[in-house]
């Protein structure tokens, strides 16, 4: 009999390694900013911050992060850095609007988008390009979030349209 | 799958609606902030759009004439061949320029607030 740590480590694992996949994927699809992807991978971190608590998301956000980036050779490159901070305040602001109760898994998804995109542009504005100028891309990176975020919401509800059961049988 | 609740929606249009203010508020700005930079080879004169003038401006190859009219501007006269700056016309807004490269004078419009040019990587 698998007891019931087990069998969500072994949930955990399986999501991670497909979100791990879409990170490495993403980098494939054109984009308009080097760095602006669609965060497909924010849908899995999401649905498991919704139904496994605030750990078991941080660590598949953590994971993917650096899982992916070391598949697809990127680690310590800026995709590395912005990705890291983008993911951890992300997740957390995700994991506080969750506990609200507002806002559906669509909502979450783009409050995370957007707070994931302002993070990196700080983290641009503080690293790599030293100037004031970059921040005049606000407008269309808060755009591109809700785009992507609605989009990641709707897989996150997708995914929990499935029933996974982590406890029990 | 894609159906949002009523929160979502509010979020949405609160946040769209802010980035547009974001990118059209420029294009309202007060025409009391604006200056216009004349750069020349030998020096660079800020001068406001409030007060119609003309001005005979020294370059490489000669005198250009610049007029300012009802917070407009524009390269009245220039000795240069093919005469492209002259046809540009009238320039208003923050960002918008008239260049003449043989006399080598640049007409730009600065807003007080940013002084951006272009972005790039």
């Amino acid at each position: 009999m698998v007891n019931q740590s087990t069998k969500k480590l072994l949930w955990l694992g399986i999501f991670a390694g497909i979100a791990m996949g879409l990170h490495a994927f993403e980098n494939i699809i054109p984009k308009p900013i080097p760095w602006l992807r669609i965060g497909l991978s924010n849908s899995f971190v999401l649905y498991i911050l919704a139904t496994m608590g605030l750990k078991a998301g941080f660590s598949i956000s953590i994971i993917r992060t650096i899982g992916g980036n070391l598949i697809t050779g990127l680690i310590f490159t800026p995709n590395f850095v912005l990705g890291i901070s983008g993911t951890l305040v992300s997740t957390i602001t995700m994991w506080l609007f969750l506990r609200t109760r507002f806002f559906s898994f669509i909502g979450v998804s783009i409050i995370g988008a957007v707070a994931h995109n302002i993070t990196q542009l700080i983290v641009i504005r503080t690293i790599y390009i030293r100037d004031s100028a970059i921040l005049h891309v606000l407008p269309y990176l808060i755009l591109w979030a809700v785009l992507t975020g609605y989009i990641t919401g709707g897989l996150a509800n997708w995914l929990k349209s499935f029933n996974f059961k982590y406890f029990g049988n | 799958m894609f159906k949002p609740n009523l929160w979502d929606l509010i979020l949405i249009i609160i946040l769209v609606l802010f980035a547009c203010i974001k990118l059209i508020h420029p294009h309202f700005a007060n025409k009391n902030t604006l200056t216009c930079v004349i750069k020349t080879p030998k020096k660079t004169i800020p001068i406001t759009l409030a007060k119609d003038t003309t001005l005979s401006i020294e370059g490489k190859i000669g005198n250009s004439i610049v007029e300012i009219r009802a917070s407009k501007v524009r390269m009245k006269f220039s000795p240069c061949p093919l005469k492209i700056c002259m046809h540009q016309g009238w320039i208003s807004k923050p960002n918008e320029s008239i260049i003449c490269v043989p006399n080598g004078i640049i007409i730009k419009i600065v807003s007080k607030k940013s002084n951006i040019d272009a972005i790039t990587w």
